[in-house]
């Protein structure tokens, strides 16, 4: 391919460029939470508890997330709520590819997924207008925080 | 004698009414209603279908070029789901001598849809056609085709909502047709806004979200029926305890528009306008989003409220012995109903009988959230699940209802 003149700076640029959007995560720092509200282009709202800081974001698409933050600031949990399913490759980070291998074994068509493997556990549940779903490393949950209150 | 028989004599009555040159035409009350009955019910069947998968529910849709009465192909395994509204397609399974036209969106360019599933997304443009069922035909209908080679590149913010099913194989059906509580897929939601995961703009570069007015989105191909258009019933006999290797029922569209799909004695459930939800109330706990959903496989609640089977079907709930649950399904207008179900060891039933298909007490787990009960496919054995559209007026008050 022919390069235009100028092609190093351009090259640079391209790199910088070429660099994957910040992932959110699952298992990330809480510093990702960040990457996950500007990519979803949320209001955020955070609420802090003595086992966990939750951070709530909520996208113009109507959709919410909820990412769970243990005090050693370890996302160990996220939420979602909303009409459309978020971008759970950018929630899940590391683990959508997991997530998604195990959830196309299911013998179940449009059907609640549960995913439960060692280290990942998703379930997710609705209907095109009404989704609800949350992941979380159980690894990961704070002394005394139960997964069922990640929601 | 059961409801269910109870239809199919009225309906024998209203075929010989049809026939006799001398009658009247019948007609129920309540909506639209035309000299001559159109024949409004279709054969369904839960048969495994092309991917072998237990409890889903297909029926035969004939789709042809728009204006076209000659140019038609008739597609088998069709899957019916009243929880999502729209005609989908596999581009695998359409004779390219249709040659349906193009949706595009108001800038002129392609449409293509992503649509969500709680279990994966399927990827393919929106292309008109005029669809019939039975007797019913609704003309140049923006249906989805899944799979089209022409747009094989998926935006990443569509891909990555979950596994892809676009494949006949992956999808577990020819097609689905979305017959459910709302008159399109997406609404006023997309309407007002370009979602990510919904539709998009698609030139000759690469594909972003876009905003699409209510009318260019995939349209429940009923509520443009001529008429009937109000909802839609699906009937599928009772099975046995060890669940059956086919069953066949029927769908009927229209709600009180004809001798055949008056309510009778069932129990009206409004639903959430927005998201389509009721409420159950099982073992003390309240479910605020629950839904009836024919294409969903099974009755999903809870996650421990039975040991789960082993993987890959760690889904599905296994008891040692099969147990008996009731709950109370509540719907907006104050009304409820009480509800029997059998929860089933799923293991136990699929290695007894590997063949059989069709079971009345398969049930699952939806997630320890405490909010979901969805009552899919195992639900509606032995009953006639009525589906009423939103806005829409029946004898029953207007929709989004479900009764049964």
């Amino acid at each position: 391919m022919k390069r235009p003149a100028g092609s190093k700076i351009t090259l640079a640029l391209a790199a910088l460029l070429a660099v994957p959007a910040a992932r959110g995560a699952l298992g990330d720092v809480e510093a990702s939470v960040e990457a996950d509200r500007a990519a979803m282009h949320a209001m955020q709202q955070t609420t802090r508890t003595p086992s966990f800081t939750m951070h709530e974001l909520r996208a113009p698409s109507g959709t919410t997330v909820r990412e769970y933050v243990s005090p050693a600031g370890t996302v160990f949990g996220v939420a979602w709520q909303g009409p459309t399913l978020p971008d759970l490759r950018q929630l899940l980070g590391a683990h959508f590819d997991e997530y998604a291998a195990a959830a196309a074994e299911r013998r179940t068509r449009r059907s609640p997924v549960l995913v439960q493997l060692p280290g990942l556990v998703v379930q997710s549940s609705g209907h095109m207008r009404a989704f609800l779903g949350k992941a979380y490393i159980p690894q990961a949950l704070p002394p005394g925080v139960a997964a069922a209150e990640i929601q | 004698m059961t409801d269910a028989t109870v239809r199919a004599l009225l309906a024998a009555s209203a075929l010989a009414a049809l026939l006799s040159p001398a009658a009247c035409g019948g007609g129920g009350g309540g909506g639209s209603s035309s000299p001559s009955p159109v024949q409004n019910t279709q054969s369904i069947v839960v048969d495994g279908g092309p991917a072998n998968i237990p409890n889903l529910v297909f029926t035969s849709v004939t789709i042809c070029a728009p204006g076209s009465g000659t140019n038609c192909q008739t597609i088998d395994h069709v899957q019916v789901d009243t929880g999502s509204s729209g005609l989908r397609i596999f581009a695998s399974v359409l004779s390219p001598g249709l040659a349906l036209p193009q949706q595009t969106d108001g800038s002129g360019n392609p449409l293509v849809e992503c649509a969500q599933f709680v279990d994966g997304f399927s990827w393919g443009p929106v292309k008109l056609a005029d669809v019939r069922i039975a007797g019913e035909q609704a003309s140049s209908v923006p249906i989805q085709v899944i799979g089209d080679g022409n747009f094989a590149a998926i935006p990443s913010s569509c891909s990555s909502s979950g596994p892809p099913e676009n494949t006949v194989i992956d999808f577990g059906a020819n097609g689905l047709l979305g017959v459910g509580l709302f008159a399109q897929d997406c609404g006023s939601d997309c309407a007002q806004g370009a979602l990510p995961g919904a539709y998009y703009s698609c030139p000759t570069s690469a594909c972003q979200p876009v905003q699409i007015a209510i009318d260019k989105q995939l349209q429940n191909p009923v509520a443009l029926f001529a008429t009937d258009n109000n909802g839609v019933i699906v009937e599928l006999p009772s099975v046995g305890a060890d669940g059956a290797l086919t069953v066949t029922g029927s769908i009927i569209f229209g709600i009180g528009t004809q001798a055949d799909n008056g309510l009778g004695g069932a129990t009206i459930l409004g639903t959430d306008p927005n998201t389509g939800t009721i409420v159950t109330v099982y073992n003390g706990q309240r479910y605020a989003n629950s839904y009836v959903d024919a294409g969903s496989s099974g009755v999903f609640f809870g996650i421990e409220a039975f040991p789960p089977c082993r993987r890959p079907d760690q889904g599905f709930y296994c008891p040692v012995a099969t147990q008996s649950i009731s709950a109370v399904l509540q719907g907006t207008a104050q009304t409820s109903t009480d509800v029997n179900f059998a929860v089933a060891n799923a293991d136990a039933l699929f290695a007894a009988n590997p063949s059989f298909n069709a079971f009345d007490d398969l049930a699952g787990t939806a997630g320890d959230t405490s909010t979901t009960f969805a009552w899919g496919l195992s639900f509606f054995y032995g009953r006639s699940v009525y589906t009423a559209i939103e806005q829409r007026s029946t004898p029953g008050g207007m929709g989004p209802y479900v009764a049964f």
